[in-house]
């Protein structure tokens, strides 16, 4: 297992520079840059701006210069928002993602696993259908319509809780229930399906009949297995989730990384984009390490050499 | 199990009839029952709540060249003068008074005294020599500088050029052209760097080898006169600002530019502290760092959730400041700003902003939606350099097949334009307009109803024209065609933005209805168009908006003026060029208004562009809010700017606004006003 | 004579499908003294492991539910039992195993934790006695180095082993009935004939009475004090074992009989099979279920549903021939 761990780990850092190479490509491709505006800048300026950030040099030592120092781990200023180092950048919005993915993940699993659960053991009833047809709406209903409406019943009908903008435990409840609802929706489901057919199985029959009740058929014999299909959901999901959401944190007006992703990408702010691709990178495949290490220990007829 | 289903059936019935309900709720949920849009009450502190759009690129003045930070330098920066507020004319600020030499291209500003940083150090004339050196300097990469280059050798400066010495003395423009010597005439005390700079203006050349020789290759007599001269760099000093004494600061234009006065309330040409900046580098931003000079300074910053400034005790005038903070939210989902407006949570956001899909509702609001015009207009392009639109008459067939009227009604939040300034912000400008009109109008003895409507809506004298230049409009039934208009060719282009693409298809159906011509749409993101556009790759229609950097029509004529300009149409015409040159040397207003009239009225005849509407303020703030006016660039001078707890004299019918007296307002700019008036006399 | 451990009558267990009603087991009763091994001979299909899973009340209900007869474990009534009730059943004093060893165990967890959690259950143990409990039975079912696969998962065990071990974990807590569902059918032939003795001997001396279910008659013969042969759902003739083998009196179960292939026969003679295929118990006609491939079926069978008579003492047949066919049987052994 643990040499397993070791290969993945080596490979995360290759992989990311891989990726950062070709969005570099990519953005240096895209027509546009950082610096024009509405209004044409004088040629003198332009001069001044490239001859500042190197813009003048040829595309491989651009290139060059770039990598090294992204080895180095210095991913450099934004050129957009002068003085702010990316590492910085980054580092001060994370945050604000991670607490609205994490919460809203969170949530998701908490819902989803008890509904996905009891709609299993109860299959047929009109708990399993009810909760499975609100999970199809969940699943069908956006994240840009399901906010503006619970910010429509929330802050406007009720007043109780504020449309926008970071603040408090108060101004975190819609954009994390609006989060959480898709992946409610689809662990749920996933939940249900895994529960259902271990449930099936020859090994909870034989849990039956040696007396065990249904409580521990459940929780000591049935939720390992059930879970499978939920845990290799997570891992991709987290990593998109502590992300950020741009959507839902457009909507909400929250400053997280999604946000900044998508300006930066409109900005044409190289370092800043690069930065967080690289960050978005590692995220996934230390994500996706983690989830494998996870089957390992979740089911003992996987073995890592 | 029958009965299971049918009660499953029931229970998802249920959940759907709830559903529908719901939705139906929601649609007549939005009602103007009440007053106000949304909650309004005053908050508890002496704050105000704004939105300023996006988050701003720096803390820096000189660096961007964005609307959303211009807010925030306003109340954290200040300069020789400031936006008046409801015209945004120039007031006095960190100038007293000032006097302009009789050809416009000398400013003396005596400043205040008392004035400090926000750190208590004092300003002096030699921080704004500092300022003007530093913004214009290669190394800071301003975006800005350009709206300074009227001041002289600030251009070759920020360019990097060079002085050329041979034999012991700076060649100078006269050697390359010979010019009659123009006599200088007193202003000010005469000092050396007076002399310097009113002596005639030298030669400068590019500093980089590469760029000189390319620029001397093309030129034999220039590069003999330079053989085995000496290159001297253009430094920060070399540029016309001087600092007579501590509180004294003469500034130097290399030609006269009678707008310029207003100018220096640009962002630009605000103060930024030489202490903080020689201490900390680039790092001088920095809430830890940073020394400002405004009526407000940053207490908080916490980048793309908050800005809060307070009052600045240090500020000369603080006394006069009404606020105790402004906390300025980035925002930047329109429908997100106006939930937080509607909830209570901000209490004005800029311009601009209310979804179209909101403003019938909101416009009901006629104590908080403001809907003026602004110094900004919208237009179309049109590709001179391409057939067909090289021949004007299919110009003017485009422009005469479209309603403007139309038009405008259908944007909600827009008036139509018929020329090239939007003539609601200047006054005095369209009154020379009217006159010079007179004036064209005899000269070419056109009746009056005709030159009333040459520009409106005129389908009929569309289709003659288009027939005319070579693609005849037939009628096929009730509709018109024009098989032969190449339109496979062409497009109507513009950046992906939901209003632009309003716009488009209506001009699109416009054309269809009144020319039979369909012009197919293109779109793109927005800085992969701004290439497109400005290199003139397309063909066709470019859409774009131009606002104005100062508050005189020029900047809107100057669009078209030289070689390569702004306008990307590829227009370049000397007399048009001259016209302009001629209006910038008059030195009495009206008659350089009257020039400019007639600039315009060339312009049009010529018409590389299709006026269509120019903007409008569409912002809203609670009836609460006083001393905030729309004026044309929404630029908001927030020291006058005070809540007002009694609801009896809360702004009402803010249509009005610009008319109705506010004592204290009114009061604290007559005030800042009498020291000009004062040394006028 | 004492009471049977076990008596199982009229027994009917129905499923419930979008085909319609689907009656697994039939009208189906038998008895099982204290000590005796049962077994269940019948094709797939014919109701012989729904048979048992009614007993322990292991049916999914829905789709399936006992429609009717009664099940009396040791003069319970186990179908009124409240649920907790045959909880302290199961595993204690009804055992089961299942078919295949490797399906039937978690694979998730490691068998030590399976056979402790059985005694920890029932008999109250703590972790160190229930440990120690379960040391023991796996030795008792040989497994070789017990002590460090103890801790083993199922995945590492081989087919032959795990069925030890479910054997082991069925008989922890010393049950007084052992249902074996078709134990052997996974298994290696070598290692079926391991396993049937290891239940042979367990049950000589834990003194447990056993039901044995099978399709393979090779395997109840050395096995079993008596025999019931299933169809459709529907007992078809029930006997002590050597009268069964020697004396059947059901054409069905000859025709069983005579399906084993028997080494001692000529090569290249065509194994015997009965003809045609077990029937849709969904839709059964109305006379004998085995009409249709009965080749001594007349008229009658195919009308009327045949009577459960009984040929000589404990031994019972379903069938209008009973008689007739007993007789032939025992000609048949004379000759």
């Amino acid at each position: 297992m643990l040499s397993f761990i070791i290969r993945r780990t080596l490979i995360i850092i290759p992989m990311a520079l891989i990726v950062v190479t070709l969005t570099w490509g990519l953005v240096r491709l895209a027509p546009g840059n950082f610096y024009t505006g509405e209004k044409k800048l004088p040629a003198a300026i332009e001069a001044n701006i490239k001859k500042k950030y190197g813009l003048d040099q040829p595309w491989y030592t651009q290139y060059g210069m770039m990598m090294s120092n992204i080895i180095r781990g210095d991913f450099g200023d934004s050129v957009k928002y002068q003085g702010q180092s990316v590492n910085e950048i980054i580092t001060r919005h994370l945050p604000y993602s991670a607490t609205i993915g994490i919460l809203g993940y969170l949530l998701a699993l908490l819902i989803g696993l008890s509904a996905g659960t009891f709609a299993a053991l109860k299959q047929n009833s009109s708990f399993d259908y009810g909760s499975m047809s609100l999970a199809m709406l969940g699943l069908s209903v956006p994240n840009f319509v399901l906010g503006p409406l619970l910010v429509l019943v929330f802050s406007f009908w009720l007043y109780w809780l504020p449309p926008a903008r970071w603040g408090g435990i108060a101004g975190l409840i819609l954009p994390v229930c609006t989060l959480a609802a898709i992946y409610a929706a689809y662990i749920a489901r996933l939940t249900r399906a895994g529960m259902l057919e271990v449930l099936r199985s020859d090994y909870i029959r034989t849990a039956r009949a040696k007396g065990l009740d249904e409580k521990t058929v459940l929780f000591r014999h049935a939720l390992r297995g059930g879970l499978v299909p939920v845990l290799s959901f997570t891992g991709p999901a987290l990593a998109a989730l502590l992300a950020g959401t741009v959507v839902v944190e457009k909507v909400f007006a929250i400053p997280g990384l999604g946000n900044i992703f998508i300006q930066s990408v409109f900005n044409r702010d190289e370092p800043l984009i690069l930065g967080i691709v690289a960050f978005l990178s590692i995220l996934i495949m230390v994500f996706n390490l983690i989830v494998d290490v996870c089957y390992g220990f979740l089911d003992p007829r996987i073995r890592y050499e | 199990m029958e009965n299971r289903t049918s009660s499953c059936n029931n229970r998802l019935l249920a959940l759907f009839l709830l559903w529908t309900t719901a939705l139906g709720l929601v649609g007549c949920s939005t009602s103007a029952s009440s007053k106000y849009f949304g909650r309004t009450s005053p908050p508890s502190d002496n704050v105000l709540r704004y939105v300023t759009g996006s988050e701003p690129e720096t803390l820096d003045p000189q660096l961007p060249d964005g609307q959303p930070e211009a807010r925030i330098f306003m109340a954290l920066y200040e300069g020789l003068v400031e936006y008046g507020p409801k015209d945004q004319q120039p007031i006095p600020a960190l100038a007293k008074s000032w006097e302009i030499s009789p050809k416009v291209d000398e400013f003396i500003f005596h400043l205040r005294q008392d004035a400090k940083w926000s750190d208590g150090k004092p300003i002096t004339a030699n921080d704004f020599v500092y300022s003007l050196r530093r913004g214009f300097s290669p190394e800071t990469t301003s975006r800005t500088a350009g709206l300074g280059y009227a001041i002289k050798y600030s251009e070759d400066f920020n360019g990097e050029k060079v002085f050329i010495k041979k034999d012991g003395r700076f060649l100078t423009e006269a050697d390359l052209e010979p010019t009659p010597a123009k006599p200088s005439t007193p202003f000010g005390p005469e000092t050396e760097f007076r002399k310097f700079m009113q002596s005639p203006t030298r030669l400068t050349i590019y500093g980089d080898e590469k760029k000189r020789t390319k620029v001397l290759d093309g030129d034999e007599k220039l590069k003999a006169l330079v053989q085995g001269a000496e290159f001297v760099p253009i430094e920060g000093k070399d540029i016309g600002v001087e600092a007579i004494d501590d509180y004294t600061l003469r500034i130097t234009l290399k030609q006269s530019a009678p707008y310029f006065l207003g100018l220096f309330a640009h962002q630009f040409f605000r103060l930024v502290p030489q202490h903080a900046i020689e201490k900390h580098g680039k790092d001088w931003t920095r809430p830890e760092n940073i020394v400002t000079n405004g009526p407000f300074k940053i207490k908080e910053y916490r980048p793309y959730d908050r800005l809060i400034v307070e009052r600045d005790p240090n500020y000369w005038d603080a006394k006069n400041v009404h606020l105790d903070r402004i906390d300025f939210y980035p925002v930047e989902e329109n429908s997100t700003i106006l939930n937080l407006y509607k909830a209570g949570s901000i209490d004005a956001f800029l311009n601009h902003t209310v979804p179209s899909s909101w403003i019938n509702e909101v416009r009901q609001y006629k104590d908080e939606y403001l809907d003026f015009p602004e110094a900004a207009t919208a237009y179309y392009s049109m590709n001179t350099t391409k057939p067909p639109f090289d021949n004007v008459k299919v110009r003017r067939a485009f422009l005469l097949g479209l309603d403007r009227e139309a038009l405008s009604k259908f944007r909600k939040i827009t008036q139509p334009l018929y020329g090239k300034v939007p003539q609601g912000s200047f006054p005095d400008y369209a009154k020379a307009a009217a006159k010079v009109g007179e004036e064209i109008r005899n000269e070419k003895g056109i009746a009056a109803d005709a030159w009333e409507k040459r520009y409106k809506f005129d389908p009929e004298t569309a289709r003659k024209l288009l027939t005319e230049a070579g693609f005849p409009v037939v009628k096929n039934g009730d509709q018109f065609e024009c098989p032969t208009f190449p339109v496979d060719r062409l497009a109507i282009n513009f950046n992906t933005n939901e209003n632009n693409k309003s716009v488009a298809e209506f001009l699109q159906a416009q054309w269809k209805r009144n020319l039979g011509v369909t012009v197919p749409l293109k779109t793109m993101e927005f800085k992969t168009y701004l290439p497109f556009f400005k290199s003139l790759q397309y063909e066709g229609f470019a859409q774009f908006l131009w606002s104005g950097d100062y508050m005189d029509p020029y900047t809107f004529l100057s669009l078209q003026y030289g070689k390569d300009n702004e306008g990307a149409a590829g227009f370049y015409d000397p007399k048009y060029d001259k016209l302009l040159d001629d209006a910038n040397v008059e030195l009495d207003a009206q008659k350089r208004y009257e020039l400019m009239a007639r600039a315009e009225e060339y312009l049009m005849e010529q018409l590389p562009m299709i006026p269509l509407t120019v903007n409008a303020t569409n912002w809203m703030k609670k009836p609460y809010v006083k001393g905030m006016y729309p004026n044309p660039g929404t630029l908001l001078p927030w020291k006058f700017v005070y809540i007002e707890r009694n609801p009896a004299k809360w702004d009402k019918d803010v249509a009005n606004i610009m008319n109705v007296p506010d004592a204290q307002v009114d009061q604290q700019l007559a005030d800042l006003v009498s020291t000009q008036k004062a040394a006028q006399k | 004579m004492t009471d049977p451990i076990l008596k199982v009558d009229g027994l009917k267990t129905y499923f419930r499908t979008e085909d319609g009603v689907v009656k697994a087991v039939d009208d189906v009763s038998f008895e099982l003294k204290k000590g005796e091994t049962l077994g269940i001979v019948g094709e797939s299909g014919s109701g012989k492991s729904v048979t048992n899973l009614s007993v322990m009340r292991l049916i999914q209900t829905p789709p399936g539910e006992i429609a009717g007869g009664s099940v009396t474990f040791d003069g319970i009534d186990v179908l009124a039992l409240p649920i907790d009730e045959v909880r302290k059943i199961r595993g204690k004093r009804i055992a089961m195993i299942f078919q295949d060893p490797m399906t039937s165990l978690n694979p998730f967890l490691k068998i030590s934790k399976q056979l402790m959690e059985v005694t920890q259950l029932h008999l109250g143990h703590t972790k160190t006695q229930a440990r120690e409990h379960a040391l023991k039975m796996l030795q008792l079912v040989g497994i070789p180095d017990a002590e460090h696969r103890l801790d083993e998962y199922p995945h590492e065990f081989s087919g032959g082993m795990r069925q030890r071990v479910m054997i082991a974990m069925a008989l922890s807590c010393e049950p007084e009935l052992l249902i074996a569902d078709e134990p052997t059918t996974a298994l290696d032939v070598t290692i079926q004939a391991q396993i049937l003795e290891l239940i042979k001997d367990l049950k000589s001396r834990m003194g447990t009475s056993v039901i044995l279910i099978t399709h393979d008659l090779g395997v109840v013969a050395g096995m079993t004090d008596k025999i019931i042969v299933m169809y459709a759902g529907k007992v078809f003739e029930q006997a002590p074992t050597k009268e069964l083998f020697s004396r059947p009196a059901n054409p069905y179960t000859k025709g069983l009989l005579r399906s084993v292939p028997d080494p001692a026969h000529v090569q290249g003679k065509e194994l015997y099979q009965i003809p045609g295929l077990p029937p849709d118990v969904a839709n059964l006609p109305a006379g004998c279920p085995f009409a249709e491939r009965c080749d001594r079926a007349e008229d009658i069978c195919r009308r009327e549903f045949p009577p459960f008579v009984e040929v000589a003492a404990g031994h019972h047949s379903l069938c209008h021939f009973a008689e007739r066919v007993y007789e032939q049987s025992k000609s048949e052994v004379n000759s």
